[in-house]
C-alpha cells in the first residue's frame, strides 16, 4: 500500500479518530487491548492533521509498511587506506597501437613491485586493458581482468583460481546493467595523510553513508554497518586507527563504530537464539511498550523483531562469510599476496569477505541492512615496494596491531570485491558502490596528495553509464603529469565525463573545477537525489554542495 | 470525573514519592560530574561537540510527555535528547551543563544512551547487585539438547553461546564494545540519530542475563502486581513520569506479563531492561 492509499484509508477513519484523540488522557482508562490505540491517539493529538489521519489507521498497518516507503537504494562506501597508487589500477600515458608510451624513468605499475614485478608485468599492469570497456576507463589490463572475471589471476573462472567462498558470487561482469565510472586527479578533503577524516564528504559534513542515511537517500531499517579489516590502519595524521562512520563535526567524531564481520555475526547468532525478552509481535510486545515511553513508534524494535527469522535462516551463510575473515592464503611472493604482521603467511580474505557479507545482507527478505561502510587496509609503504608488508607505524601505535594487505593484494581484492558487488547490481539490486582513498602514493612510494575514486551502480537508461573523468590532455601524454599522478600538480580539471558542477548543476571550469574526493561522493548523493526525489543538498552551503556529476545512461 | 481525580492524585503521589526518594547521592553525583567534566574538556579540546548550558529542572508537572522534536520529557524536567549526565537511579535537580551531539548539520541526537558505568548502576538500582554475571546454567549446549529444554521450575532456560559468554564473565564487560564506543568516553548515537541495532541486541543480552539471575523471591525482582510493577518501574526508570500514558500502559503490561508465573516474571524483567527507556540516559 503506497502512502496515498494509506492516507485515503486513514481519512475514512479520521473523524472518529480525532474524536478519540480529543478525549482526556486518563491513565488506566483504556482496557489492555487498547493500550496501543491509546498511545497512538495520544500522539495523534500532537501530530499534523494529515499525518494524524494516516496514523489513525496505525493499528491496521503491516509492520513493514513504513520501511517500504523509503528509498530502495543501497549504498556501499569502500574506504582505502593508506593511499592508492594510480598506476597499479590505471594505464596512463600516450596510447600507440594499444600500448602506453611513457618517457624513460617514469614509474609504471610494475616498476616498484618487488617480487611481484614479473607477474604484474606479464598480467598487463603497464598497458591498457584489451577489453574496450575497461580501456575506455583507462584501467590497466591486470586490474581490469581481475575486475571482469572476479578471479585471483584475472583469467576465466576455473578450478583453483578463485578466492575461498566466492565461487558462487563471481563471474564475468556484465556490460550495460552495471556501470563503472573512474575519477582521476582528486585532491584531499582535509589536506592530511592517513586520516579517516579525509574520507568524509567535506570537513564539516559527515561520511557519505551517514549523509545519505540522514537525508533519506538510503533508508536502512537496521542502520549503517561499518566494517573493519586488518586490526588497525597506520593512522599518522588521524585520531582514529580503525574505520568508523564519521559525524559532521570538524574532525573524527564517531557516528557509527566499526566491527569485524565475526563480531556482527556472533551477535546475530545470539540474537536469533532463545531470549527471555519478549518476542511477541510489536503490538503486544512488552519491550516495545517500554520503548514507547521514549519513542511513540519504536521503528527499530519493529525492524529487529521482523528480522529475526530472516537472520536465523541466513545464519549458516553468514557463518561461512565470517570464517573467511581469518582464513589465510598460501603465501606466494611472486603474487605479492602478503599481509603485515603475519610473516610467512598469505593474506586473509578479509576484504573479499566484507563484500560477500554485503551481498548476504542484501539478500535478506525486506533488506533490513542497506548501508555499508567497508574498509580496505593496505600497507603504508613510505618508500617501500608495492609487495612490501613490513609496518612502519605512527609513533605510539603498535606495529603488531596493523594487519594490512600489500598494495598488490589490496588492489587484487578490491577488484574481486567490486566484481562480487557488481554482479549483485547486475541481478537488479539498486546498489551504488563508491571507492575512495584519502590520498595518493607518489612515484617514490611516498605519501602524496592526489588520488582516484571509482563509482559503480545500475547501468542503462535512467541510470548510470560508464565514464572516465580525467584530464585526458595530460593523461595521454608520454611525459609530464604522468610522472607522478599522486602529486599536487596532477589535480587538474577534467575534460572528459560530465565534470564538476555547482550546487545548482552549472558546469564549472578552470581552477574552480579541480575535483576532490568529496566532490565524487557528493556526486553519488546527487545521483540518489535524482532517483529518490529528495533534496538532500538543499541545506548544504553552495561550496560544499558542489558535485562531480555522474554520467547518466 | 471522580475517577480522573483519583487517578491524578495517585499519579501526583507517586511523583512526589519518586522525587523524595531519589535525591542524588553525593558520591555518585560527584563522580558523575567528574566524568562529565572530562567529557566536556575532551570535547571542547577537539571542538567536536556543541556544549550548552541549560536547566534540567523547572517544568515537571506540566510536560505533555513529548517535546516538539518528539523527545520524551523527563519527570525531573528537560528531555532525553538534551539530558544531563546523571547517575542512574537519581534525578538531577540542579541546572547542569547539557551536551548536544550533532551528527550532521541540522540533526541533533534525539536519544542519548547510558554508558557502561551508568548501565551497571541502573541495573543495580533496578533489580539489585551482582546480576550481570554469566554462569553455566545459561549456556546452550547442542541444538537438540539443552537448547530445546523447557524452562525449569524457576522459569529459567539456557540461552547463551558459551564461546562468546564464558562462565564467570560479566555480561556488561563482554558487551562493552557494542554498548559503548571504545574510542570515546561518551558513546554517540549509532544509527544517525537514534539507537543502533547492535546496541539494542547487546542490551538484550544483558537483559537476559539479568533476568536469568534475578531471584524472584526478592522484592527487587517482584512485579506481578500493579503496585509491585509500579515500584519496579519507579526504580528502573526513575527519570520518566509515572503518570504518562505510555508509562502507565507499560506498567500495566509489565504487571500482566510478570504475573504469569516464573517464566512470565523473567520475560517481564528482561523486556524492561532491554527497552529504549532503560537504555536512555536519565
Amino acid at each position: 500500500m503506497d502512502r496515498r492509499k494509506l492516507l485515503t484509508t486513514g481519512l475514512k477513519g479520521g473523524i472518529g479518530a480525532l474524536a478519540f484523540a480529543g478525549m482526556p488522557r486518563i491513565p488506566g482508562l483504556f482496557p489492555e487491548k487498547s493500550f496501543d490505540a491509546y498511545v497512538r491517539m495520544a500522539e495523534l493529538a500532537r501530530a499534523p492533521w494529515s499525518v494524524a489521519l494516516a496514523r489513525s489507521q496505525g493499528l491496521l498497518w503491516e509492520p513493514r509498511a513504513e520501511a517500504a516507503e523509503g528509498s530502495e537504494y543501497a549504498l556501499v562506501t569502500i574506504k582505502v587506506l593508506n593511499h592508492v597508487f594510480t598506476p597499479l589500477v590505471f594505464a596512463p600515458g600516450k596510447i600507440v597501437d594499444g600500448q602506453t608510451q611513457l618517457a624513460s624513468g617514469i614509474v609504471r605499475g610494475s616498476t616498484r613491485a618487488g617480487a611481484a614485478q614479473a607477474m604484474l608485468a606479464a598480467a598487463g599492469v603497464d598497458r591498457p586493458s584489451d577489453r574496450g570497456r575497461y580501456a575506455a576507463l583507462r584501467l590497466n589490463k591486470w586490474f581490469a581482468d581481475l575486475l571482469h572475471f572476479g578471479t585471483k589471476d584475472g583469467l576465466a573462472k576455473a578450478t583453483g583460481n578463485v578466492y575461498s567462498g566466492t565461487d558462487a558470487s563471481i563471474g564475468e561482469l556484465p556490460e550495460g546493467t552495471v556501470a563503472l565510472q573512474t575519477f582521476l586527479g582528486l585532491k584531499q578533503i582535509a589536506g592530511q595523510n592517513h586520516a579517516l577524516k579525509g574520507l568524509k564528504i567535506r570537513q564539516t559534513l559527515p561520511d557519505l553513508a551517514l549523509f545519505c542515511e540522514e537525508k533519506g537517500l538510503v533508508a536502512s531499517p537496521l542502520g549503517i554497518s561499518a566494517l573493519m579489516m586488518g586490526g588497525e590502519y597506520d593512522r599518522a595524521e588521524g585520531q582514529l586507527s580503525v574505520n568508523a562512520v564519521l559525524a559532521a563535526q570538524d574532525g573524527e567524531a564517531i557516528a557509527v563504530p566499526s566491527r569485524r564481520i565475526e563480531d556482527y555475526v556472533n551477535q546475530l547468532r545470539q540474537f536469533v537464539s532463545r531470549s527471555y525478552v519478549s518476542r511477541d509481535p510489536l503490538a503486544q510486545n512488552l519491550a516495545a511498550r517500554f520503548d514507547r515511553i521514549v519513542e511513540g513508534d519504536p521503528k527499530l524494535r519493529r525492524e529487529l523483531l521482523s528480522s529475526v527469522e530472516a537472520f536465523k535462516a541466513a545464519l549458516g551463510r553468514f557463518d561461512t562469510v565470517a570464517a573467511l575473515e581469518s582464513e589465510r592464503q598460501v603465501f606466494d611472493a611472486a603474487r605479492g599476496n602478503g599481509q603485515s604482521s603475519v610473516a610467512g603467511k598469505g593474506a586473509s580474505h578479509e576484504f573479499v569477505a566484507q563484500c560477500l557479507y554485503v551481498n548476504e545482507c542484501l539478500a535478506l527478505p525486506g533488506k533490513p541492512l542497506r548501508n555499508f561502510s567497508l574498509f580496505l587496509n593496505i600497507n603504508d609503504l613510505d618508500g617501500k615496494d608495492l609487495d612490501a608488508v613490513a609496518n612502519n607505524p605512527n609513533p605510539g601505535q603498535d606495529a603488531g596491531g596493523i594487519h594490512a594487505f600489500s598494495y598488490v593484494e589490496g588492489m587484487r581484492q578490491l577488484a574481486v570485491g567490486l566484481n562480487i558487488l557488481g554482479r549483485r547490481i547486475a541481478q537488479g539490486e539498486k546498489l551504488v558502490v563508491c571507492v575512495v582513498s584519502e590520498g595518493g602514493r607518489g612515484a617514490a612510494m611516498e605519501d602524496s596528495k592526489s588520488s582516484f575514486a571509482m563509482v559503480m551502480g545500475p547501468g542503462g537508461a535512467g541510470n548510470l553509464a560508464d565514464a572516465l573523468n580525467a584530464n585526458l590532455t595530460e593523461l595521454d601524454k608520454p611525459d609530464g603529469v604522468v610522472r607522478d599522478l599522486a602529486a599536487e600538480n596532477a589535480q587538474l580539471a577534467w575534460n572528459s565525463g560530465d565534470g564538476i558542477r555547482a550546487k545548482g548543476g552549472t558546469r564549472l571550469d578552470g581552477a574552480a573545477a579541480i575535483p576532490s574526493v568529496g566532490d565524487v561522493q557528493m556526486g553519488v548523493a546527487q545521483f540518489l537525489e535524482d532517483k529518490t526525489g529528495i533534496d538532500a543538498r538543499g541545506g548544504v552551503g553552495a561550496e560544499d554542495a558542489r558535485f562531480a556529476r555522474l554520467k547518466r545512461g | 470525573m471522580r475517577a480522573l481525580s483519583v487517578t491524578a492524585m495517585i499519579g501526583a503521589t507517586i511523583a512526589v514519592v519518586a522525587l523524595a526518594s531519589c535525591r542524588p547521592r553525593r558520591d555518585a553525583d560527584e563522580g558523575s560530574r567528574r566524568a562529565h567534566a572530562l567529557d566536556a574538556g575532551k570535547n571542547t579540546a577537539s571542538g567536536s561537540e556543541e556544549l550548552e548550558v541549560g536547566s534540567g529542572a523547572g517544568n515537571s508537572g506540566k510536560g505533555t510527555g513529548k517535546d516538539k522534536k518528539g523527545s520524551a520529557i523527563l519527570s525531573g524536567g528537560g528531555s532525553v535528547a538534551a539530558s544531563a549526565v546523571v547517575e542512574p537511579g537519581t534525578i538531577e535537580d540542579d541546572p547542569v551543563t547539557q551536551k548536544i551531539v550533532k551528527t550532521s548539520g541540522g540533526f541533533d541526537n534525539r536519544l542519548r544512551v547510558k554508558n557502561l558505568r551508568q548501565l551497571r548502576a541502573a541495573i543495580h538500582a533496578c533489580v539489585g547487585d551482582g546480576l550481570t554475571a554469566v554462569d553455566a546454567s545459561m549456556h546452550l549446549t547442542t541444538a537438540g539438547g539443552v537448547a530445546l529444554a523447557p524452562p525449569d521450575g524457576e522459569g529459567r532456560f539456557a540461552f547463551l553461546n558459551p564461546t562468546r559468554f564464558p562462565a564467570g564473565a560479566d555480561v556488561l564487560d563482554l558487551e562493552g564494545a557494542f554498548l559503548l564506543d571504545p574510542d570515546r568516553a561518551e558513546r554517540f548515537a549509532a544509527d544517525a540519530d537514534s539507537l543502533s541495532a547492535p546496541f539494542l541486541r547487546a542490551l538484550e543480552n544483558v537483559a537476559n542475563v539479568v533476568a536469568h539471575n534475578c531471584d524472584l523471591r526478592t522484592k527487587s525482582c517482584s512485579c506481578g502486581t500493579l503496585e509491585a510493577a509500579r515500584e519496579m518501574a519507579r526504580r528502573c526508570l526513575p527519570a520518566f513520569k509515572p503518570d504518562e500514558a505510555a508509562m502507565v500502559a507499560a506498567i500495566e503490561a509489565l504487571a500482566t506479563t510478570c504475573s504469569a508465573g516464573a517464566a512470565g516474571a523473567r520475560k517481564a524483567i528482561a523486556s524492561l531492561v532491554a527497552s529504549y527507556a532503560f537504555a536512555a540516559k536519565n
